[in-house]
């Protein structure tokens, strides 16, 4: 009798709250303890004196990074990988589960899945290297056009390829397990509909026309609009275990430059200026799409 | 009933298992505690003769240098004395970041980087232990934890600093102690007398390197001249086997590569380059040590990249963005386009170019002396006669201009948290390594030494180049060189060894009039030496044989003050310009562009900086 009363004394969300509590503390000692650190970028920061002494120089930091042609071309390549990575994680992922959902042998639809599932756990260390080896002069790309008599390429020298070559491999690596949420989508579309569709005699390219793709809808619009806080998050992982001098220039990337700025040149407070400017643009995109998300589907997220 | 009977065996377990824990706990720590003073008691019984003079007296050094003339002769290797190399009466304990090479194989099975033939050697002989705090595997990573561990002011007792740069970071942010009292005062007359060879009367390059704000805080590193020397090297087997002359200058360089690949020699490229992250020249910050880059041949154009250089109205000019590195830069763009270098220089990875001149399929590259021997060591393992030789790469004019580095680049940095005992203790620990390493078995690798810091003699390979030869050609004997000996000098460390084991490699037939070949020599007997002798004998032989026409110095070695941020863009920027234009990913049309681009993005406020402080 007495069990039951201290039972019921819990609210019924206190049991979720507590699994929840190991993420809120990881968040705030990672996400918002660091913040303080901000006043870096405000400061010509001098590590004895720590962030509370060091000489205020107000915005002079972020003028002078706006003065340097490296600085912008960050932005710019951040936002054109971005970009493709954000809208082909969507389009390739997605044409792959309606690809794979007409599959009818389970065991080779299972063993296609796992396969492509499977490069999502190799890590970019690995991944770069792999890579920067496949494509060089020795690597297999170089030694199936020598079997045709094609001269050698040498994809990771060239600037003008380079951001495809980025944005290609992460597709290549994520597709198979950006593909499950879509099968997962899929699965939850009413079978009702499809044999209706079939009773007033739709084909194939009909039914998926009019009922999987707006089925699909929904999460198309959650799936985007989470990934609009990326929209700055060109990988770090990626791009510095994959670019090298002579593609910098097509390769640099916000995160890899305040990375050269402030850990191998120690120009603390200029690379915490360029780290907040990105934060304070991503924070801005993240708002706005969440706004547009909930005007044109109806789509709240909090 | 039962459940009761479970519960309480299980409570009483816990209780015995505490009590245990507690006692093991207790008695190992009080046996600890007891082994210590026991030992330490030892220690105070058995030195108590020598320790009287030492217990106490602490020498006054906070004045001006000590002349070496005035210290006492240090203790010969291996033995102590009561100041340069006393044995503390109490384990000084050191805690160190170090970086240490991820695929070394010389250390031994269950030895580790703060215990191994090293540090056991100091904490025997000197009751000084060095306790790592941590270790990073490469470059990049190390100076990354060592700008956090100073960003966060969290600096171990002990740390290097790969370039001056670190060293005003941490010295500005108040994180160093003032070494000059324990330097001054323990320094070994050895190292004493090598400080001296950097300057006269007093002013010392090696001791103002390490003055930041007029506080000494490192300890210096004086590297040999010959470290910033470059100079080519190739196969001269090769070379005969073509019937070509050795290349003297660029266009007979270019002509041997041509036909290296034409003979089938290197199937891939003829000369190797850098790899990912290198840079093609050495430049003020890091004057020498640029293993693989090209700047052989920019020498061979007059061009000092990298450089501030005086013009002959005394104005500061930057030694990259000058005519003379453009017609450099578009030679070797032409052999890049032509094939002659490596296709991926700049992208590979692993050590790529070194696997080509290792592996016999390639046969032309630029460096210092030690690029061969200890450089290549490998070379020699798969083909005992590959037989790689040294030259230097003239001008058009037949001079031959060499590029002269820093005192040393590296900086010992203590902790302003080290008590004056860690202080000696370390300059006693580098006192050590400059006296003993000689005596050492070097099979495992030097750096394993912790906090290991190269002092030697600026001329110390010439000198031995010459000494060395001197025992071939007869003219001396081994027992000069030996401690006692006619000839002996603590100031050329490693010679005495060398000079004993310069008959395990060199074979008897060898007739010094002529130039030593791999043929000549003995790799695997003493395959340590053989590495030493190669680098010595052909590696340096140029340096120590040819009296070069210019020596080129850089007006400053370091970044000053407001300087750091123009250079971080523009630095950027001539790298990856001078690499995409060899590469041809830009044209050198752009050459002038680019210089423009130079001096407008902070170049014009450098050279305005460095003018300023040279002026005074």
């Amino acid at each position: 009798m007495e069990k039951t009363k201290t039972r019921k004394a819990l609210p019924t969300w206190f049991h979720y709250s507590l699994m929840c509590l190991p993420g809120y503390i990881w968040l705030f000692m990672f996400s918002i303890v660091p913040m303080v650190g901000i006043v870096m970028a405000f400061q010509n920061f001098n590590p004895s004196k720590g962030w509370f002494g060091s000489p205020w120089v107000g915005l002079e930091n972020f003028e002078f990074l706006w003065t340097i042609p490296d600085a912008k071309r960050a932005l710019w390549n951040t936002l054109v990988i971005a970009v493709s990575k954000v809208i082909l994680n969507i389009i390739v992922p997605m044409t792959f589960a309606l690809l794979l959902n007409e599959i009818k042998n389970m065991k080779f639809k299972k063993g296609v899945q796992t396969i492509v599932y499977l490069p999502h756990f190799i890590s970019w260390v690995l991944l770069g290297n792999i890579i920067t080896n496949m494509l060089g002069t020795k690597g297999i790309l170089n030694y199936i056009l020598g079997l045709f008599g094609a001269g050698p390429v040498m994809p990771m020298t060239e600037p003008s390829t380079f951001q495809g070559l980025l944005v290609g491999t992460d597709i290549w690596k994520e597709f198979g397990y950006g593909a499950v949420v879509y099968l997962a989508a899929l699965t939850g579309i009413d079978l009702s509909l499809y044999e209706a569709a079939a009773i007033d005699g739709a084909n194939r390219w009909q039914s998926t026309w009019h009922i999987t793709l707006p089925g699909l809808v929904p999460t198309v619009v959650l799936l985007t609009t989470l990934a609009m806080g990326n929209v700055l998050n060109a990988g770090f992982d990626q791009v510095f275990n994959m670019y090298n001098q002579l593609v910098i220039e097509t390769a640099d990337i916000i995160d890899t430059y305040v990375y050269r700025l402030g850990i191998v040149k120690l120009q603390f407070s200029l690379s915490t200026a360029a780290g907040l400017f990105k934060s304070v643009v991503s924070f801005i995109l993240v708002v706005t799409s969440y706004a547009l998300a909930y005007k044109f589907a109806d789509y709240t997220i909090f | 009933m039962s459940k009761k009977i479970i519960a309480a065996l299980l409570a009483l377990a816990m209780v015995i298992g505490l009590a245990a824990c507690g006692n093991g706990g207790n008695t190992s720590s009080t046996a600890e505690e007891s082994s210590k003073t026991e030992s330490s008691t030892a220690e105070s019984s058995t030195d108590a003769g020598e320790t009287n003079t030492d217990e106490g007296t602490t020498i006054d050094a906070t004045g001006a240098w000590i002349p070496a003339a005035e210290h006492e002769d240090d203790a010969i290797p291996g033995e102590n004395d009561d100041r340069a190399f006393k044995k503390f009466e109490n384990t000084v304990e050191i805690t160190f970041g170090q970086q240490v090479d991820p695929v070394d194989t010389t250390l031994p099975e269950g030895d580790s980087v703060d215990n191994n033939q090293y540090t056991r050697y100091l904490e025997e002989k000197f009751n000084i232990k060095y306790v790592c705090e941590w270790t990073a595997g490469n470059t990049a990573d190390f100076q990354q934890k060592l700008s956090l561990a100073i960003a966060s002011a969290s600096l171990p007792n002990s740390v290097i600093a790969p370039n001056r740069n670190y060293l005003v970071q941490a010295a500005r942010a108040d994180l160093l102690a003032d070494l000059w009292p324990a330097f001054n005062g323990y320094d070994s007359k050895q190292v004493k007398e090598i400080v001296e060879t950097t300057g006269t009367d007093g002013d010392y390059r090696a001791i103002s390197n390490c003055t930041v704000d007029d506080v000494f805080c490192a300890l210096p590193n004086i590297t040999v001249d010959t470290d910033g020397v470059y100079i080519y090297f190739i196969r001269q087997d090769w070379l005969d086997e073509l019937n070509i002359e050795a290349p003297k200058t660029y266009s007979e360089l270019k002509a041997a590569a041509k036909a290296f690949m034409e003979s089938g020699k290197s199937p891939d490229y003829a000369i190797a380059g850098i790899d990912n992250g290198g840079r093609t020249y050495s430049n003020f910050l890091q004057s020498s040590n640029n293993g693989y880059g090209f700047d052989a041949l920019y020498q061979a154009f007059n061009a000092t990249p990298g450089y501030f250089l005086r013009d002959d109205a005394g104005k500061i000019y930057w030694g990259t963005t000058t005519d003379e590195m453009k017609a450099a830069v578009a030679e070797l763009a032409e052999w890049y386009k032509e094939g002659l270098i490596n296709p991926e220089i700049g992208v590979t990875t692993n050590g790529d170019n070194a696997n080509g001149v290792k592996n016999g399929t390639c046969g032309i590259f630029m460096g210092p002396w030690w690029s061969l021997g200890y450089g290549n060591g490998d070379s020699f393992k798969n083909d005992p006669t590959a037989d790689w030789q040294a030259y230097p790469l003239y001008t058009n004019d037949g001079e031959w201009n060499i590029h002269m580095k820093d005192v040393g680049t590296t900086y010992t940095m203590l902790s302003k948290d080290c008590t004056a005992e860690q202080l000696e203790a370390a300059v006693i620990a580098n006192n050590v390594l400059v006296r003993d390493e000689s005596t050492f078995d070097t099979s495992v690798a030097i750096g394993w030494y912790p906090q290991r810091n190269v002092i030697a003699a600026a001329d110390e390979c010439e000198y031995e180049y010459n000494a060395l030869m001197g025992i071939l050609k007869g003219e001396a004997t081994v027992e000069d060189y030996q401690i006692g000996g006619a000839k002996y000098t603590t100031l050329y460390k490693n010679l005495a060894n060398d000079a004993a084991t310069l008959s395990e490699v060199i074979s008897e037939d060898y007739d010094p009039s002529k130039e030593l070949h791999v043929t000549d020599m003995d790799v695997m007997t003493n395959n340590g030496q053989f590495n030493r002798f190669y680098a010595i004998f052909v590696g340096d032989r140029p340096y120590a044989t040819i009296e070069p026409d210019k020596k080129i110095y850089s007006e400053v070695y370091y970044t000053l003050d407001g300087m750091d941020q123009y250079w971080t863009q523009v630095s950027d920027l001539e790298d990856q310009t001078i690499l995409q234009m060899i590469t041809g990913k830009k044209s050198i049309d752009e050459w002038d562009q680019f210089c423009a681009d130079w001096h407008a993005q902070g170049g014009d406020k450098i050279l305005e900086i460095v003018e300023e402080f040279l002026a005074g």
